[in-house]
């Protein structure tokens, strides 16, 4: 518990400092992803294969960039990649549990409300979307999302632990992202013949009561394996 | 007394750098100055003992407790400036003070404000956009009202400007009076080391070079003119010029000297700059 009150301390501490950067970032990013979503209907219609791509770009990648460039990952030394604040704040008696949970509030706060804004805007700006949704499978698709903004979209905040990497490591982990994610783009075209979101829109309206149970189990092994793999690689990562 | 500090045969390879095997103990109530040339592993060492990096063999124990475990609670009886300080830029002296005080239950406030006072410190001011030296007196004025039991500075008044210099050392030297505490120093300032050190732990090339009491090493070590110079070797010899020598045991050279009848023209001890110098060499 003293963990979580300290976490929040140093999150709200971080925050306070960024607030003025941070606002203007999410309203730029929202007015962004609002006119991405102008193309909604047509995706839905079948006429826009590529907004699964926009989409899933804005929704995961968004948050990360949410941050002032002070905050963000960067070479420090060496071959040390980190946020700054993550050697800070070892340098003071704060377990690190606290501020890995600190971390984790953070990319909490820079993501939800624009995702949430996201998810509203779905069904505001889409009448296909409308017609499809029912007020109990609306909530599950929601909760579908939120729960891949941790399984996945935590990954982020994880990353914050940093590490050495050689440029030669750093060159092959950015050809095996964008191979990833061509492969896992190439694989939702494959399973999910009409798009990303349609099968969890389909997920969501044919299966609700599974597939929210799925999506709660999903985020709770995702908030708990990111935060274990994050403490996995600041005891590994020589912050020199 | 037991030892706050024991470093045990700490070794690390980084690229083509190998530090150590080092060990060192630190006991209370000593100050101890890491001296070393550049390179040479003074700050890997000290962010090694902080745990900020792995070693590769070895074990640091802080209070007893092995820095690398689980339990993290040494960290609370120790404040570390390090030579740079990441992360701050962003915030204000005003600001920073919010985050470190509160983690520290012997927190002077008091001496905070003393030392804002004396370094004329802008607390509004962001980190960043402070000259380095005024980055520096911040540091050290958040550093020094921790009032941890060990503290741990790197190059601490390496941009600091003569009188803040001596205002710095005032304070530490008051600050060491106070409690039984330790202290370990990197720099590469004669005058702290004078002023601060009790013991000098000399590193080359990542190797300790000698662990010394710096009171016992500045009376040791001495040049001579003498009025003719044996072609044998001294007893403590170090180097020799036409009729100078230098010896590290003026004791058992000037005991020779007397045995053997040879004049002393003049003596004088060494600088204590030039007697590192000669043992990093």
């Amino acid at each position: 518990m003293n963990e979580w009150k300290e976490a929040y301390r140093l999150a709200a501490f971080e925050l306070k400092a960024s607030m003025k950067s941070f606002l203007l970032i999410l309203a730029f990013y929202t007015a962004m992803s609002l006119t991405v979503m102008m193309s909604f209907d047509i995706y839905l219609k079948g006429d826009f294969r590529y907004f699964d791509l926009l989409y899933l770009l804005i929704f995961f990648l968004f948050p990360a960039w949410m941050k002032n460039k002070e905050f963000q990952m960067q070479k420090l030394s060496g071959d040390l990649w980190t946020v700054p604040s993550v050697v800070m704040l070892q340098q003071l008696p704060i377990s690190k549990e606290a501020i890995i949970k600190s971390r984790f509030i953070i990319h909490a706060v820079c993501s939800f409300p624009l995702q949430l804004v996201l998810l509203i805007a779905m069904p505001i700006m889409s009448e296909e979307f409308r017609n499809y949704m029912t007020p109990v499978t609306y909530p599950v698709f929601v909760l579908i999302w939120l729960s891949l903004a941790i399984a996945i979209g935590f990954i982020m905040a994880a990353s914050e632990a940093g590490g050495n990497f050689k440029k030669k490591a750093i060159v092959m982990s950015f050809i095996y992202v964008l191979g990833g994610t061509a492969a896992v783009f190439f694989l939702v075209a494959v399973i999910a013949n009409d798009g990303f979101i349609l099968l969890t829109m389909q997920l969501a309206g044919d299966w609700p009561f599974l597939s929210g149970i799925i999506a709660i189990v999903l985020g709770i092994a995702g908030w708990k394996y990111w935060q274990w793999d994050m403490k996995k690689m600041m005891k590994k990562t020589d912050y020199l | 007394m037991p030892s706050w500090i024991e470093i045990k045969d700490i070794s690390k390879r980084i690229d083509d750098f190998q530090l150590g095997p080092v060990s060192l103990s630190i006991e209370p109530g000593t100050i101890t100055a890491l001296v070393g040339n550049n390179g040479s592993g003074k700050s890997t060492l000290l962010k090694i003992l902080m745990n900020l990096a792995n070693a590769d063999s070895g074990e640091i124990r802080v209070l007893d407790k092995p820095v690398a475990g689980e339990d993290e609670s040494w960290k609370r009886h120790v404040t570390f400036q390090p030579q740079n300080a990441i992360g701050w830029n962003a915030y204000t002296g005003e600001a920073l003070k919010r985050l470190i005080a509160p983690l520290y239950s012997k927190w002077d406030d008091r001496l905070f404000e003393r030392m804002i006072k004396l370094f004329e410190i802008p607390l509004n001011q962001r980190y960043g956009k402070m000259s380095p030296g005024m980055q520096q007196k911040l540091s050290l004025s958040l550093a020094l009202p921790r009032n941890t039991d060990i503290l741990i500075l790197d190059e601490p008044t390496a941009s600091l400007d003569i009188p803040s210099k001596n205002l710095f050392t005032e304070l530490l030297v008051e600050w060491m009076e106070q409690e039984d505490r330790a202290i370990i120093i990197t720099t590469h300032q004669a005058d702290d080391l004078r002023k601060l050190a009790d013991y000098l732990f000399l590193m080359r090339n990542g190797k300790a070079a000698g662990h010394y009491e710096k009171d016992e090493l500045a009376t040791s070590y001495r040049r001579y003119w003498l009025s003719a110079m044996p072609a044998e070797m001294l007893p403590g010899e170090l180097s020799r010029s036409g009729n100078e020598l230098i010896s590290a045991d003026s004791d058992a050279t000037e005991q020779y000297l007397l045995d053997q009848g040879i004049e002393t023209i003049d003596d004088k001890s060494l600088e204590l700059e030039e007697i590192i110098s000669l043992l990093l060499k």
